[in-house]
């Protein structure tokens, strides 16, 4: 159709509590291609106040961020200019296009978009953040390092709840990324990105709330007692049950006093050996306790069945379960501490 | 213009409660007089108020002058009480504050509402004065479908809208045009800056 045929309406001439009314009333994608037309529908798009619950940004090459509502999901896909790859500094490597794309229960559309005002992938993203007003992120994925995104700059105003380290990142790029992301809640770390012991512990000394550990990151008991986190996972660090009773006597007496959860690989499945000299009292295995670690974020199952164990107490009268369970294979010592 | 020549929006009698019958006169900014029912001016929460804030009876009515509504004309306000006959009873919805919103277009609606995009544009300026919830709902999903699958660029035509340069130039003409002895003072303001004083007063 000729557009010169086509009716036109004076949207920003209505009162404002109509214009509002109008967005309102329009599609989320109609909505976000509307924001990308000027400054002043910008502004009105925001000003609709479009808060979805969640925010989980994934780095794998191209930036992937995606925001979760209870109707529907947006996805921001940023890809970098590939023609620009080969520059000497690939950190000013360009944005070329995004992809959005918007799913409902019963649907999906993608759309891609392509703007003179937004060069980088930190300003795509930052328009995102701005229309869908994201103030925090739920889970900051780094698979890959992405080389037209500055992590730290773009992300220094936002509350990071949980980062993946996956193991396809490299270690120095995982490096780089640790210490200025430190003031996120807890960390999955697929890999061990550090070769010295003193680097390793900067990381572990860091106040997070949850630490889940997985292959090369072994953790000794000196690591374990100089971490302040709440919950800690170490699925591969494998701990001689005479290691897991020395520390159980130096919880008794006040260590790790913010531990609430802590799972360990264990050699040996011996309880007297494990409890030797600490007073317990046995949980039949009939008895099964609700572990509720809502604000274990992605760690792990928010909440965990534990069944039968050991029931241990703290100098403070206290109560932790602790118990020995079969998992992939792998005998696993488990620690629960109850309110 | 006299009562007698005054369009009248048709009225289904049988449908108004007997108790409630009661008919208001409304006059719009190009003299065209309206009778409405009480029940549908229970519509407009803004015509609502100011006519139970008169207390009117029915001589009253009939005897005093009509209520004027200066800023719509007569042709919207016979589009505006058509609507609110015709809706008239029924619940005034809630916003939910959901977006997208949820707003179907009933067929009477859709039908009324096949008018050119000036008189659309009115309509909604009246919706929104005379606070009729459902009214403008209806009409801004219309607007907002206008928009259905376009691009920023179509979006751009669709809507009127002005670039970020068009924009900044309309604020400089805007800044231009206000008054010239608050631009004396600004340029004075600005002179006194170059000069390096701290203090303008």
């Amino acid at each position: 159709m000729d557009s010169s045929h086509q009716p036109t309406f004076p949207l920003l001439r209505l009162p404002v509590n109509a214009q509002k009314n109008v967005l309102r009333s329009m599609e989320i994608m109609d909505i976000w291609s509307l924001s990308l037309c000027s400054k002043t529908t910008k502004v009105l798009a925001k000003s609709i106040n479009l808060k979805p619950k969640s925010c989980v940004v994934r780095l794998d090459g191209l930036v992937d961020s995606t925001v979760n509502s209870q109707d529907f999901t947006i996805q921001l896909q940023v890809y970098p200019d590939r023609n620009a790859q080969t520059m000497p500094n690939r950190k000013k490597q360009k944005a070329d296009y995004v992809i959005i794309t918007y799913t409902e229960i019963s649907s999906s559309e993608s759309k891609v978009y392509r703007s003179k005002n937004f060069k980088t992938a930190g300003d795509w993203f930052c328009h995102f953040s701005s229309i869908f007003h994201i103030s925090s992120v739920n889970r900051l994925e780094m698979v890959q390092f992405c080389y037209f995104l500055s992590v730290k700059e773009t992300l220094k105003r936002m509350e990071i709840r949980n980062i993946w380290i996956y193991e396809t990142l490299q270690a120095v790029h995982a490096r780089k990324i640790l210490i200025p992301l430190s003031r996120a809640k807890s960390i999955i770390l697929a890999k061990n990105p550090y070769i010295s012991v003193y680097e390793k512990r900067r990381v572990l000394v860091q106040n997070w709330l949850g630490l889940n550990l997985n292959n090369e990151f072994l953790i000794t008991i000196d690591d374990l007692l100089m971490t302040n986190c709440t919950y800690l996972i170490s699925w591969w660090s494998e701990w001689p049950q005479e290691m897991i009773n020395r520390w159980l006597k130096l919880w008794r007496s006040g260590s790790n006093r913010n531990l609430k959860y802590l799972v360990l690989a264990i050699i040996g499945t011996d309880p007297n050996v494990i409890l030797k000299g600490i007073k317990y009292q046995v949980v039949p295995e009939s008895t099964v306790q609700i572990f509720d670690g809502n604000d274990m974020g992605d760690l792990r199952n928010r909440t965990e069945e534990v069944k039968g164990g050991f029931d241990i107490w703290r100098n403070d009268g206290v109560r932790a379960t602790v118990a020995i369970k079969d998992h992939l294979d792998h005998w696993r010592f488990q620690f629960c501490l109850w309110p | 213009m006299s009562v007698e020549n005054a369009p009248v929006v048709d009225v289904d009698e049988a449908a108004i409660p007997v108790e409630k019958k009661m008919y208001y006169r409304f006059e719009s900014n190009d003299k065209k007089e309206f009778r409405v029912s009480e029940l549908a001016i229970q519509q407009s929460e803004t015509l609502n108020r100011l006519v139970e804030a008169m207390g009117y009876t029915s001589e009253d009515v009939e005897n005093k002058p009509a209520i004027a509504i200066e800023n719509i004309d007569g042709k919207t306000l016979k589009l505006v009480f058509q609507w609110c006959e015709h809706h008239k009873g029924e619940a005034i919805p809630v916003d939910d504050g959901s977006v997208p919103k949820i707003v179907e277009i009933p067929e009477f609606d859709a039908k009324l509402m096949d008018i050119d995009n000036g008189l659309l544009f009115k309509l909604i300026w009246a919706a929104d004065y005379l606070n009729i919830v459902q009214l403008l709902n209806v009409s801004c999903k219309k607007v907002a479908n206008m928009a259905q699958g376009k691009t920023p660029a179509q979006l751009r035509r669709v809507y009127l809208l002005p670039s970020d340069e068009e924009d900044e130039a309309a604020k400089r003409a805007a800044q231009e045009a206000q008054d010239p002895r608050a631009r004396e003072v600004e340029e004075e303001f600005e002179e006194r800056k170059r000069q390096g004083g701290n203090s303008f007063f």
